[in-house]
C-alpha cells in the first residue's frame, strides 16, 4: 500500500480511539449524578415476588427490603433473633439496632408474633411502636433503625 | 436511659438509567478496535485481508454480543462503561498478539490460544454472573479465603510443581499446564481482606494508642497486617518477584485505610515497604540491577537489552506510531507478554498508548464510583480494593515499560498474552459487575409499600 494510505489509515484509526473515549467520558458525564425520585413513583415489588398463587401462602424467608443490607434474608425459623449480636438469626448491621433487638416466634405457618427486648430505639411494625407482643404475617413491614424487613413468600 | 430513636428513612431514592443500549453499542465500537488493528497488520505487511476473516470476526462480536446479553437480562442496572472498556483492551491485546505472531518464520499462533483464553474467561464471567446473584454471600468465609489466597501465592514454592522462567519463580505445572496462581489469590484475598476488614474496621480504628500525632492500633489487631508484610517479603525474596509483592502489599493498605480511615496504617506500611525494599536492594542481586536498569539503562548494553529497546521503539514510533504491522516490536524480548505496552507504543504511537492508558483510567474509575454507589460496607472495599489492584497493576508495569519505575514483572491486565491473568481478571470485572449492578439498583425496586402513618409526631414537617 501507498505510504499515503497508511499513513491516512493511522490517523483514523487514532482518531477513531480518542472518539471512543470521548464518548465514554460522555456517557460517564451523563451518568454522573443519576436521578432524585420519590420512593412512591417506584413499582415495589409484591411480597410474594410475581410469583402468583400457585404456591402455598406460607412465608418462606425474611428478608431485608431496605436500608444497607438490602436484599439479604434468612429462611423462616420458628424462632428469628433480630439483632448486632453475633448468634442472631438476621445479623443486623443498621447503628440504629441493639445487640438484642426483637424476637419473632412462630403462632401458625403464616403468623409470627414480634416481640420488642427491651431495645434502646424501639420496633415498629407497619410504623407503630411495638408496645406488647404483635401479630406480623406477609405484608406487614418491620422496621428497626434504617432496616426495613418482611416476610417474603 | 435515653429516648427512642427513630432515623428518618429518606422519601427520596436515587435512580440511575439501565443504559444497557449504550453498552450495547459502546461495546461494538469498542470490539472494532482490535478487528481493525488486525486487519490493518494484513493490510500492512502482505497486501490482502487476513485469512478466515469473516469467521474470526462473527466470532469476536458473538462473544461480545452474549456477554451483553447476559449482562442485559442477569444484570440490568450494571455500569455501562465496564464491559465496552475491557472489551476494547481485549481486543487491541488480541490484535498485538496476533502482529507479533507474525515476526518468525513461520508466523506464530499464539494469539488464537489467546482467543481461547478470551473465551474461556467470558464463559467464567457468565458463570460467575449467574452462580453469584449477590456478592455479599462472599462475605460469608474471610479466614477460609485468607488461607487458600495466601497458599496459592505461595504455592510456586513447591519444589515438583514450581516452575522458574524469567528469573522469577511465579509458575506452577501441573499435568504439563502451566498456571500463574498469584492472580487467582489476588481475588481470594481482595475478598478475604474486604470481610475481615469490613467486621473489624471499628476495632482497628479506635483501639489503640496515640504516639507522635499518629493513631497506633494495638499490637494484637497488628497481626494481619505482619502476616501480609511477611508474604509479601517472602514472595520477594523467594520468587524473585518485586512487582507481585508490591501488588499484594499495596492492596492490603489501601483496604485497611479505606475501611478505618486511618493515615496510621499507609504511613505504617510504607515505612515497612521502604525498609524491605531498602533490605532488598542491599541483600538481593536481582533488585539492584532492576535499578540500574531504570536510573542508567546504557550503561549495560546487554544486560538492559529489553529496556532499552522498548524506549528504541517508542522513538521509533514516534506521536503517531509507525502503523500496525510496520515497527519492530520483536526485537523487544517478552514483546507479547510484559513488554506489550512497548509494542503498542511503537505501532500505534505515544497518542495511542495514552489512549489505551485512558482507558485503564475510566475502567478504574468507574471501579471506584462502583465502591461509593454501594451501599453495603462489604461491596464498598470489595470493589475499592479489586479496582485498586487493576490501578497498580497498570501503573507499575506500564510504569515499568515507559522507564517511569524499576521494571518489575507484572501483566498487563488483559492486554497480555497469559491466560491465568486474563480468566482472572475476567472474573474481577464480573464481580465489579455484579457490586455495580446491587449498587445501581433503586432501592425501592424490592421494598416494601410505604408504612401507613410512617410519620412521627416528632418528626412530622410542619406546612407553612
Amino acid at each position: 500500500m501507498s505510504d499515503l494510505i497508511v499513513a491516512a489509515v493511522k490517523i483514523v484509526f487514532l482518531a477513531l480511539l480518542w472518539l471512543f473515549i470521548l464518548f465514554v467520558a460522555n456517557v460517564v458525564r451523563t451518568d454522573m449524578f443519576g436521578r432524585r425520585v420519590p420512593v412512591s413513583s417506584l413499582a415495589a415489588i409484591p411480597a410474594d415476588r410475581g410469583r402468583g398463587r400457585k404456591r402455598a401462602k406460607h412465608p418462606t424467608r425474611f428478608a431485608v427490603t431496605s436500608g444497607p443490607q438490602q436484599g439479604v434474608s434468612v429462611h423462616v425459623e420458628p424462632t428469628i433473633n433480630l439483632g448486632r449480636a453475633a448468634d442472631s438469626t438476621l445479623l443486623l448491621d443498621d447503628d440504629y439496632a441493639s445487640a438484642r433487638h426483637a424476637q419473632l416466634v412462630q403462632q401458625d405457618p403464616s403468623t409470627w408474633v414480634i416481640t420488642d427486648l427491651q431495645s434502646t430505639n424501639g420496633t415498629y411494625v407497619n410504623g407503630k411502636l411495638v408496645t406488647e407482643p404483635t401479630k406480623v404475617t406477609v405484608g406487614d413491614v418491620v422496621r428497626i433503625g434504617r432496616t426495613l424487613m418482611r416476610f417474603e413468600i | 436511659m435515653s429516648a427512642a430513636v427513630q432515623p428518618a428513612v429518606s422519601d427520596e431514592v436515587i435512580v440511575y438509567k439501565k443504559r444497557r443500549t449504550v453498552e450495547l453499542v459502546l461495546l461494538l465500537f469498542a470490539q472494532t478496535f482490535g478487528l481493525a488493528g488486525w486487519i490493518i497488520t494484513s493490510l500492512n505487511l502482505y497486501g490482502t485481508l487476513p485469512e478466515g476473516l469473516v469467521p474470526a470476526a462473527a466470532l469476536w462480536y458473538g462473544l461480545g454480543i452474549a456477554t451483553h446479553l447476559v449482562v442485559r437480562f442477569r444484570l440490568p442496572y450494571a455500569d455501562p462503561v465496564i464491559l465496552p472498556a475491557v472489551f476494547l483492551l481485549n481486543g487491541l491485546g488480541l490484535a498485538m498478539i496476533s502482529r507479533i505472531d507474525q515476526i518468525p518464520e513461520p508466523p506464530a499462533n499464539d494469539a488464537a490460544t489467546q482467543l481461547l483464553w478470551t473465551a474461556l474467561g467470558l464463559s467464567l464471567f457468565a458463570a460467575v454472573v449467574f452462580v453469584l446473584r449477590d456478592h455479599r454471600r462472599l462475605q460469608r468465609y474471610p479466614y477460609l479465603m485468607f488461607i487458600a489466597g495466601l497458599v496459592l501465592l505461595l504455592l510456586p514454592l513447591v519444589p515438583v510443581i514450581g516452575v522458574t522462567s524469567g528469573g522469577a519463580q511465579i509458575w506452577i505445572r501441573v499435568f504439563g499446564l502451566s498456571f500463574q496462581p498469584a492472580e487467582v489469590a489476588k481475588i481470594l484475598l481482595a475478598i478475604a481482606f474486604a470481610a475481615y476488614l469490613y467486621e473489624k474496621r471499628e476495632v482497628l480504628a479506635l483501639a489503640g494508642r496515640r504516639v507522635l500525632g499518629i493513631d497506633l492500633p494495638r499490637p494484637r489487631d497488628l497481626g494481619p497486617i505482619a502476616v501480609m508484610w511477611l508474604t509479601a517479603l517472602v514472595v520477594m525474596v523467594y520468587q524473585n518477584d518485586l512487582g507481585t509483592s508490591l501488588l499484594f502489599f499495596g492492596l492490603f493498605t489501601v483496604m485497611i485505610y479505606v475501611a478505618t480511615e486511618r493515615p496510621a496504617w499507609p504511613i505504617l506500611a510504607g515505612i515497612s515497604f521502604v525498609g524491605a525494599a531498602l533490605a532488598a536492594w542491599r541483600f538481593t542481586n536481582h533488585v539492584p540491577r532492576r535499578v540500574n536498569a531504570w536510573l542508567d539503562p546504557f550503561s549495560d548494553y546487554d544486560r538492559n537489552l529489553q529496556i532499552i529497546s522498548a524506549q528504541f521503539g517508542y522513538a521509533w514510533g514516534g506521536l503517531f506510531g509507525r502503523g500496525w504491522g510496520l515497527g519492530r516490536p520483536g526485537l523487544t524480548p517478552l514483546a507479547k507478554s510484559d513488554m506489550i505496552a512497548a509494542a503498542l507504543g511503537e505501532e500505534i504511537g505515544v497518542l495511542g498508548l495514552m489512549g489505551v492508558i485512558l482507558v485503564y483510567a475510566l475502567l478504574i474509575a468507574r471501579g471506584f464510583k462502583t465502591a461509593l454507589t454501594s451501599p453495603d460496607g462489604f461491596g464498598k472495599l470489595l470493589a475499592t480494593g479489586l479496582s485498586f489492584a487493576f490501578a497498580l497493576q497498570v501503573f507499575a508495569i506500564i510504569g515499568g515499560v515507559t522507564r517511569l519505575l524499576p521494571l518489575t514483572g507484572l501483566t498487563t491486565p488483559f492486554m497480555s498474552q497469559g491466560g491465568s491473568s486474563l480468566v482472572a481478571n475476567w472474573i474481577i470485572i464480573a464481580i465489579l459487575m455484579i457490586i455495580s449492578h446491587r449498587g445501581r439498583m433503586p432501592q425501592a425496586a424490592t421494598a416494601a409499600p410505604r408504612e401507613a402513618g410512617a410519620v412521627d409526631d416528632a418528626t412530622q414537617v410542619i406546612a407553612r
